[in-house]
């Protein structure tokens, strides 16, 4: 259980360019739970992605998970049971290793980070048998550059890597959107499975509606740090593409664009 | 052309002693321009600072290794600081490096009581002299062949290091930092680490160096960060298609080209004061070509 309440983020106070973007705002995600998030820009979808993370700090309120406070932790201590898939896929590996090091950098994640030999060669099968269900090849590849690999080979690998170590949340941040349209598809397709595989808790935010209908077990729409809409369990099922983007076309009519 | 030619050819022995030893300090740079992607000026006094305390220490009746071990604990103490002053003041990676570097010409000059120059006596025990290895040794390649094994060693400990999990942290704050925070660990304490073992490294090479010349001179460490990145790039550019060469050799053979054009260019009649200017620009020569190639390649995913 996710539970935020009160948050209030205000940028750049005390300035000409103040923008309060939340204010009171609490939101509570049950375990287990996977929740798309949709918004136009500036709505508050990656700040709020930002805030549970820990990448930035609310001005007020409270994000406890399962009851502990967690809004002081640094986000290197909340990472240790979150997983973020960036937009940007170069974000989630390192370029100048090898797929081989990368895996065995996420491998470590739960280990001493010590002066144990880094790759675990015996391990290298197991590797191999994460990547295959991808479909894209990369278990014959295992010493190739990350850098090297496409945007959606690396974004699965990123994927692999989230996922490899037990985590109770995965953050999913527009994680598609640089991609081509037969990639993101394999990507939705490789990110649901791993969030019910691994029974996570799933917070998604999409600038693409239909994965966002299609995806998911409750959907939320924020404009201007405020929730819109929030539907869940057979709410959601009902919901049609149409009645989303009605009420997109009509906020965004609000902001003018 | 011949004169020239025949003076560096004698003095090529010599070049190459140097060129060894100056690669232990181009290997501690590597760990933090390459592999950390920080550009440490702390370097610039902590190359002076190993010199310092192993040269201090020697003259004092320590023996070369523990001298040397201690030199290196100094340095790290050092990095230690530019790393802190970065990551907890959120200073820039050069300003962070400069400040310290300040610091230390007033520490060092603290350090040798005050002296700018600290000889070593001919008779006093160093790494390349009156011990047993060096007279187990045919006596005129004892220093060449002990500072090929010193460089060896870090070599090897380098490589060694760069593959335990530490290691792949060390690779990975140097390559996104996100993946290190998103790997649970605070990137910043990473950063630190790094900056502290590549500073022991230089303080290896400033003590190394002073025990070789049997002199320790307060301005030793003028241009060490320059010509260290010079032998780096030098090394990982000549070689960048080798991919199965490690960069650690790599880095070695820039510091013997370095080394060896250096003394080249004295033996064609430059003076060693024109030098600085020499490797300023064959610096800027390739960091503009690299600079280049940068904006071509890399990370188009």
């Amino acid at each position: 259980m996710l539970e935020m309440s009160g948050l209030r983020k205000v940028y750049n106070p005390g300035t000409v360019r103040e923008l309060c973007l939340f204010e009171n705002f609490s939101l509570s995600i049950p375990g287990g739970q996977f929740l798309s998030i949709v918004g136009s820009n500036g709505s508050g979808k990656s700040s709020l992605m930002n805030l549970i993370c820990g990448t930035i700090r609310p001005d007020a309120g409270q994000i406890a998970v399962d009851g502990l406070d967690i809004t002081k932790m640094p986000e290197h201590r909340r990472l240790k049971r979150i997983g973020r898939i960036h937009q940007n896929p170069a974000m989630g590996t390192c370029a100048s290793m090898s797929i081989l090091e990368n895996l065995a950098l996420a491998d470590n994640k739960v280990r001493r980070m010590n002066l144990m030999p880094g790759v675990d060669r015996k391990r290298k099968e197991r590797y191999r048998e994460m990547l295959r269900p991808l479909g894209l090849g990369l278990e014959n590849m295992l010493d190739a550059r990350a850098g090297s690999l496409s945007g959606g080979q690396r974004q699965a690998l990123a994927m692999v890597m989230c996922v490899m170590t037990p985590i109770d949340f995965l953050i999913l941040d527009e994680h598609t959107a640089a991609l081509d349209p037969k990639t993101s598809d394999l990507i939705m397709e490789l990110t649901d499975k791993a969030v019910r595989e691994n029974g996570l808790t799933a917070l998604m935010v999409t600038h693409n509606l239909r994965y966002a209908i299609q995806y998911g077990d409750r959907l939320l729409m924020l404009h201007q740090g405020g929730i819109v809409l929030d539907k869940a369990g057979k709410e959601k099922e009902a919901t049609r593409l149409e009645d989303v983007l009605d009420l997109f076309t009509q906020i965004s009519i609000e902001l003018g664009n | 052309m011949a004169v020239p030619l025949l003076s560096f050819l004698r003095a090529f022995p010599a070049t190459l002693e140097q060129g060894l030893i100056y690669a232990l300090m181009a290997l501690g740079v590597m760990l933090t321009y390459l592999i950390l992607d920080f550009p440490d000026l702390t370097v610039d006094g902590s190359f002076p600072l190993g010199g310092a305390v192993s040269t201090s220490l020697i003259l004092s009746g320590f023996s070369p290794l523990p001298a040397l071990l201690l030199a290196a604990a100094a340095d790290m103490a050092a990095g230690l600081v530019t790393g802190l002053i970065h990551v907890k003041l959120k200073i820039r990676a050069l300003f962070s490096g400069i400040i310290v570097m300040t610091a230390l010409y007033s520490i060092n000059l603290r350090i040798t009581g005050g002296s700018s120059l600290l000889s070593i006596p001919r008779g006093s025990v160093t790494l390349f002299r009156n011990n047993a290895l060096a007279e187990a040794l045919p006596s005129a390649l004892s220093t060449l062949l002990i500072a090929l094994m010193l460089v060896a060693a870090a070599k090897i400990a380098l490589d060694l290091l760069l593959g335990t999990r530490l290691g792949l942290l060390l690779r990975a704050a140097g390559d996104k930092q996100r993946v290190v925070t998103a790997l649970g660990r605070d990137q910043g304490n990473v950063k630190i680490l790094g900056l502290a073992l590549a500073n022991g490294l230089v303080a290896f090479c400033g003590g190394v160096l002073c025990q070789q010349q049997r002199l320790f001179e307060l301005s030793m460490g003028t241009g060490a960060m320059v010509l260290s990145l010079a032998s780096v790039i030098i090394g990982v550019n000549l070689f960048k298609r080798a991919e199965k060469l490690r960069d650690t050799t790599k880095v070695i053979i820039g510091a013997l080209i370095y080394k060896a054009s250096y003394g080249l260019a004295i033996s064609l009649g430059l003076r060693p004061g024109d030098m600085k200017l020499v490797t300023a620009l064959l610096f800027l020569g390739i960091l503009s070509t690299r600079l280049l190639r940068a904006k071509e390649a890399e990370d188009h995913a």
